[in-house]
């Protein structure tokens, strides 16, 4: 019915571009920054985690590896879904005094840390190349495929709450305080061995630690899940997305008066 | 869909749940699950259906709340009607608000970039249009600068240019044009005006009757979500202002107002506390301004107009005196200067409610926006501080000035007097009674007048000055005893005064004294080439039996039927030269003009205007005169009515006398 736009491409990536020159004031120092929050972290948690604690309990001498990249895609997770919950309700203008596709707003709050990932994976290549470290072809593949499923489950999470928050203002709040829930219940500082084995099935069932824990399985130690495993996850996978489909039909034609 | 139908609305509805409670909380929702859900529902749109063809300027007019918004929204996208279809067929353009996605971070070029975006261009579309998007809002120097240090009209400038080239098939129009310098405005209409033409589709909603008079093609009247009226602007609007007067209500709110009510419930505080409403309105508000209201819909006036309504005072709190109260009205343009100030102390009529009516106009205003201040407070509120409510610089109202031409505060019409190819002098003393009508017709016949006032102590001097023709007056304060040399030197004065304005002809004129038509057209035409000067013949008229009414006001020319046939030739119009000068006694003829030639005709009213003017003739020249003057006039004292001329012809009527006449100088 509506036609005011044919052009969704051109607006999601000036509303991304905006977007990212807001946050960076254009600045070289300013993208700069954007690299050193998650690279700050890793400094600090592999300083704690490999030289405080004992090296040999945390495992090999490739940890300071997997937290890098364990942590930067835990990034990408964290900044993904917090933009794009925040999105709707930070572009209000653009709901309420004017119609532009709701879904494009969304999509370009989640591109920023996108975009920030894909600097970040320059960095994860460099500390491989000095450690002298060289994934197997098939490893890189897969991790590029679960970082796609990252952006799917980031797409779907703000599909889901981007309408919600605009109702129920504390959902950021609460969400802080998940997010480092999820920091600690995910094998991110540590590897999932350390916890009992019956465990781990149940653990795996969260997407996110799926990706993760496999990602440093088969970068590192070339180690994939099984064919049921993936069937599983993906399932979990595409099932969310569809559910958040199916959730923002519902919620956006009332948005705006939500406002 | 036919082609020919830009949108169409059919059976639509939109309702509004509005929770008692808001929850803004999950907290608050999952303890609410708990609770009864209580809300109102709100039919803002019920069942409308319309039509708009393609290339029509559709109005939509209603009071508040009587869904015209919510219609464009829905219209928009924005919100999405419950039942109903809205088809649309073409790209669309909301033009809710100017600037949508501005951000004041970024660089205007960045942002006409946003903006030209979220309306739906391409960067190709931007790139090749981004100059003229500039040169449009004239910011050519300022693009590069961050938009924060921008004024806001800049920022409504480069908004309203990034909208108008989004070029859209259909537009919708929220009283955007409400804002900016009248400059920018007219600037504006302009661009509506290119718009309609180009064969836009055009929504505009308003309730201000002159645009929508001036621009829609039709319009439709809601109420209550509903349409009352359909059709040309004359008789919806017809329809509306009756609706409004039959309703009980004042026959003109605006939004400020509507949420004044709202927020009645604010705090009221004592004597000497001040709360901040907004930026614009703050106070103790023990007594404060409910509305302002106009008498007139609209809110535009022309400078005739008087600009009348009522001021609207709810005591809040009743103080001890309202004897030391008082409401002032201020009047600014759009630059912050102050129009006008005046103060009223408020009557106190031991009611709740105060009504202070005003009435003013604005004859030589520019064109233009004005807001009124608005301001309660003690009449020593420099010392004491009290203000109970103060109002600041809201209340628009546009007044409508086709005349004028350039910028300012005034249009006073032209300054410099160019081009006076006739000037006319008169010299004058206490004419009050005919020099109107003297002026006006005098001014029929020459482009200027200058005139010499000789001491009068009626009101000649303020006529005279009001009087658009008048170029000047010079004052003679002081009266010297000899009348015979004096009168001579007054118009050697004015003569000197006249050739000032280097005329082509200058013509000399007494207030008692009419002429026939044709005398401009003559003087103007090539018949006059050769000629340097025009003697005009002068009749006498006067009081008879049967036509003694005394003179009050109107025209003076066959005011009276008879007139003697003495004839006197006198050279009033000559052809301007420096050597044309009035020299000696009682002089009413210059010297120094040569080819002269008689024509015209003149009705003097000297001795005809009433009785008590000829006696006070009489006077004068007896008191002020020497023999033989004194003589002649004591002897006509007292005799007013004729039946012959003073000198003993007989009278004829003006078609007559003018046959009969008699040459006596």
């Amino acid at each position: 019915m509506m036609k005011a736009h044919e052009n969704y491409r051109e607006l999601i990536w000036m509303l991304a571009k905006t977007d990212f020159k807001l946050r960076y004031h254009d600045s070289v120092l300013g993208y700069l920054w954007a690299l050193l929050k998650p690279l700050l972290t890793f400094a600090v948690l592999n300083f704690v985690f490999s030289s405080v604690f004992n090296p040999r309990s945390t495992g090999a001498d490739t940890y300071s590896l997997q937290l890098l990249v364990s942590l930067m895609m835990f990034y990408f997770f964290s900044e993904g879904t917090s933009a794009g919950m925040a999105s709707l309700l930070s572009k209000s203008q653009l709901v309420t005094k004017i119609y532009v596709p709701r879904w494009t707003i969304i999509i370009a709050s989640t591109i920023n840390a996108t975009l920030i990932f894909l600097m970040n994976l320059l960095v994860i290549v460099f500390f491989f190349f000095i450690k002298g470290f060289m994934p197997s072809i098939s490893a890189i593949l897969m991790f590029l495929l679960f970082s796609i499923c990252i952006y799917i489950i980031v797409l779907s999470f703000s599909l889901i709450t981007a309408p919600l928050y605009v109702k129920f203002r504390d959902l950021a709040m609460i969400w802080e305080v998940l997010l480092m829930i999820i920091l600690y219940a995910t094998p991110i500082i540590y590897p999932l061995s350390t916890l009992p084995a019956s465990y781990h099935q149940l653990i795996l069932l969260n997407p996110l630690a799926f990706i993760i824990h496999f990602t440093k399985e088969s970068l590192v130690n070339n180690h994939f899940a099984t064919m049921p495993q993936y069937t599983v996850f993906i399932t979990i996978v595409l099932g969310v997305f569809a559910l958040s489909i199916w959730f923002y039909r519902k919620f956006i034609p009332r948005v705006a008066e939500d406002m | 869909m036919n082609k020919e139908i830009a949108i169409s609305v059919k059976n639509v509805s939109k309702t509004f749940k509005i929770p008692h409670e808001k929850v803004s909380s999950v907290r608050g929702a999952v303890t609410g699950i708990f609770r009864d859900k209580s809300y109102e529902e709100f039919k803002a749109l019920d069942d409308i259906s319309f039509e708009v063809k393609k290339g029509e300027f559709f109005g939509i007019i209603g009071r508040n709340g009587s869904g015209k918004s919510t219609l464009l929204k829905v219209l928009a996208g924005i919100y999405q009607a419950d039942k109903g279809k809205v088809k649309i067929n073409g790209m669309i353009s909301p033009f809710l608000e100017l600037g949508i996605g501005f951000n004041p971070e970024l660089s205007g070029r960045d942002n006409v970039y946003l903006n030209a975006t979220v309306l739906g261009m391409t960067k190709d579309q931007i790139d090749e249009k981004f100059e003229s998007i500039v040169k449009f809002s004239e910011l050519e120097r300022f693009i590069d600068q961050k938009l924060k240090n921008y004024s806001s009209g800049m920022q409504v400038r480069l908004a309203f240019s990034v909208s108008i080239h989004a070029n859209r098939d259909i537009l919708l129009m929220d009283e955007v044009l409400a804002v900016g310098d009248s400059n920018f405005q007219q600037k504006c209409l302009d661009q509506f005006n290119k718009l309609k033409e180009q064969g836009k589709t055009i929504i505009l909603v308003s309730h201000a009757q002159a645009s929508v008079e001036e621009y829609c093609d039709r319009v439709i009247m809601l109420k209550n979500g509903k349409i009352m009226r359909e059709g040309s602007p004359l008789n919806v609007f017809a329809f509306y202002n009756t609706s409004l007067l039959n309703s009980n209500e004042t026959i003109f709110r605006d939004e400020d107002n509507i949420t004044q009510k709202v927020k009645n419930t604010l705090k009221i505080g004592n004597e000497n506390e001040i709360f901040y409403e907004n930026d614009k309105r703050w106070g103790n508000f023990m007594i404060r301004v409910e509305e302002m209201v106009f008498i007139k819909s609209g809110r535009v006036f022309s400078t005739q107009d008087n600009i009348s309504g009522n001021i609207k005072i709810k005591i809040q709190k009743r103080i001890k005196s309202m004897f030391n109260v008082d409401l002032s009205l201020a009047m600014y343009n759009v630059k912050d200067t102050l129009i006008f100030l005046d103060k009223i102390v408020l009557k106190d009529n031991k009611d709740d409610y105060i009504n202070v009516p005003f009435s003013f106009k604005v004859n030589e205003l520019v064109d233009g926006l004005y807001r009124f201040t608005l301001r309660i407070a003690h009449k020593d509120v420099d010392k004491n501080g009290i203000v109970y409510d103060h109002w600041d610089k809201d209340n628009q109202i546009r007044i409508k000035n086709n005349n004028s031409k350039y910028p300012g505060i005034l249009n006073i019409g032209s300054v410099f007097k160019k081009d006076i190819k006739i000037i006319g002098m008169i010299r004058m003393r206490n004419e009050s009674l005919i020099l109107q009508d003297t002026l006006d017709s005098f001014a029929k016949i020459v482009d200027g007048i200058i005139i010499y006032d000789d001491a009068s102590t009626d009101n000649s001097v303020d006529i005279a000055r009001k009087h658009k023709a008048v170029l000047n007056v010079i004052e003679n304060k002081i009266w010297k005893k000899d009348r015979l040399s004096e009168e001579t030197e007054n118009r050697q004065i004015l003569l000197e005064y006249a050739q000032h304005y280097d005329p082509e002809w200058i013509f000399y004129a007494d207030c008692d004294e009419r002429f026939d038509n044709g005398i401009r057209e003559f003087l103007l035409s090539n018949e006059s080439k050769n000629i340097d000067g025009i003697r005009i013949q002068l009749f006498d008229a006067y009081i008879t039996l049967d036509d003694q009414n005394p003179y009050s006001n109107g025209p003076l020319w066959c005011f009276r039927k008879m007139f003697g046939p003495e004839r006197r030739d006198i050279l009033m119009i000559w052809r301007n030269k420096r050597s044309v000068r009035y020299i000696g006694l009682d002089k009413r003829e210059p010297d120094g003009v040569d080819n002269i030639i008689t024509m015209f005709h003149c009705q003097h009213y000297g001795k005809a205007l009433s009785s008590e003017h000829w006696e006070e003739t009489c006077d004068y020249y007896i008191n002020n005169f020497p023999d033989p003057y004194r003589e002649k006039w004591l002897k006509r004292k007292g005799k007013f009515l004729h039946s012959v001329s003073d000198f003993g012809r007989e009278l004829y009527d003006w078609n007559n006398v003018k046959r009969n006449a008699i040459k006596i100088n």
